[in-house]
């Protein structure tokens, strides 16, 4: 075979394989047709569908959790906004305000212990500083003077069940509590591990004498509680209702809404 | 004409050139194009309307900044390269209503948002996230705005396509409360859904 028959052969297999790979082409092209004739919608060519994959909530007991969040649901619309619209009758909002400040100033050993457990030193080092602008310049902390701080304005929060993730902790499975409402079992753990630092929860567990924890009447603990849950409700009310005004599937949006923005605290 | 006369006019025309030919980088664009629409829902909720007003001055806003067709495919996921042109455009109706009257619930009545803007990213060709935090009242938000650029229209325009609020994205929380009905009973079953919740008064 001399030199110009073989380079003859290869041109021809090349235009022979160009036309094969556009008939295929073709083919694939008009299949793509026939399912838009099927659905006679403008073909579909972007594929972006992955850039929202699912979170995928380990939630074996749905139907417990199901039932539970009705319960919650009747609770919170029946029981709980009404006592927070009379709350809010006595304690004015500006008010109510300055108690959440005050309250989660003082959750202050929370936030340092968990940043500290993490590593995260500089953090520890503005939530201290923190602390020590609005205990001291926002009259005890009823003033969130922070926020006119830039570098201590908004600090991620930090708190045990995100330390849990930061090692790498898996979630668990997901659990709907009467009242508490939905925690991952990671979560929840935190959450009590949490009391133990936080002054707010000291009433709860009893420290041999009390000697750091003090030695409140049981009238004043009652007080503390009842007053540092309510400051909170109001906010978490009007979430909760503004995302079951949005929702179609409020139990599935809270729960996948949750885990979200729970994966997103932890990797802050 | 001198060389260095030469150099110089090149070196100019060359300049001119350049800036003629190299718009703004798309980030700022997306920014730009974000911080109109921000600015124009808040003029319009600063007049405050009635209600009603509101959701019709919001629809026209709506179609103006946002990209609710994308919106409306990526909520759904793939099952919508099997929904027919019609229930295409009945679900994105739908969903656009629920979504506006949500919306305007949430934010009449609230004070003048104090926003801040962040560094805008590219996710991918025509697709910018412009992150923001947002100060209402008494608290801080942290909320991502993902705008798509609308090459079809005349002069091409940037419009939202989603809101990430606090980590939790408005498509992606959809998406997983459409999937199951999508699964059990179809586009037919989702877009009975959707006309029971808009029908259903919105809890106060």
């Amino acid at each position: 075979m001399n030199l110009h028959r073989l380079l003859a052969l290869a041109a021809v297999s090349l235009a022979l394989g160009a036309a094969l790979a556009q008939t295929a082409l073709a083919q694939s092209s008009s299949s793509a047709r026939a399912i838009d004739e099927r659905t006679g919608a403008a073909p579909d060519l972007t594929d972006d569908y992955g850039d929202y994959a699912a979170v995928s909530v380990s939630d074996p007991l749905e139907g417990f959790n199901r039932a539970i969040f009705k319960f919650n649901d009747v609770a919170y619309t029946r029981v709980l906004r009404p006592a927070v619209k009379g709350y809010e009758w006595i304690v004015r909002p500006p008010v109510n305000r300055a108690i959440g400040n005050f309250y989660d100033n003082l959750r202050y050993p929370v936030r340092l212990v968990n940043c500290v457990l993490q590593g995260k030193f500089t953090r520890a080092g503005l939530e201290t500083k923190k602390f020590a602008v609005n205990t001291l310049g926002g009259l005890g902390g009823f003033i969130r003077q922070s926020d006119n701080v830039p570098d201590i304005a908004k600090l991620p929060r930090e708190d045990l069940g995100q330390t849990l993730g930061f090692y790498g902790i898996p979630h668990g499975p997901y659990l709907v509590i009467p009242i508490f409402g939905g925690f991952s079992l990671r979560d929840l753990g935190g959450r009590l591990g949490d009391t133990v630092v936080s002054p707010n929860g000291w009433e709860y567990i009893h420290l041999g004498n009390h000697q750091w924890a003090g030695n409140l009447e049981w009238e004043w603990q009652t007080a503390i509680t009842v007053t540092d849950t309510m400051s909170t409700i109001p906010e978490v009310l009007d979430l909760y209702t503004q995302m079951k005004n949005a929702a179609v599937d409020p139990y599935v949006s809270l729960r996948d809404g949750t885990r979200r923005y729970r994966d997103a605290e932890t990797a802050r | 004409m001198s060389l260095a006369r030469l150099l110089r006019s090149t070196l100019a025309l060359s300049a001119l050139l350049a800036a003629l030919s190299s718009p703004a980088a798309p980030v700022d664009e997306a920014r730009a194009a974000l911080g109109t629409g921000i600015d124009e829902v808040s003029a319009a909720l600063r007049e405050r309307p009635k209600q009603d007003d509101l959701i019709a001055q919001l629809d026209t806003l709506v179609e103006k900044h946002f990209a609710f067709t994308t919106t409306t495919r990526l909520a759904v996921g793939p099952a919508w390269r099997d929904f027919t042109p019609e229930q295409r455009k009945q679900v994105e109706h739908l969903f656009s209503k629920l979504v506006i009257r949500t919306y305007a619930d949430r934010i009449a009545g609230d004070a003048a948002p104090d926003i801040t803007y962040g560094a805008p990213t590219e996710l991918k060709a025509g697709r910018v996230e412009v992150p923001t935090v947002i100060r209402i009242a008494n608290n801080t938000y942290s909320i991502v705005y993902r705008l798509e650029l609308d090459s079809g229209a005349t002069p091409a325009r940037w419009r939202v396509y989603d809101v990430v609020a606090e980590g939790v994205s408005l498509i992606a929380n959809y998406r997983g409360q459409f999937e199951p009905i999508l699964r059990k009973s179809g586009a037919e079953g989702l877009l009975e859904t959707l006309s029971a919740k808009i029908a259903e008064p919105s809890a106060r």
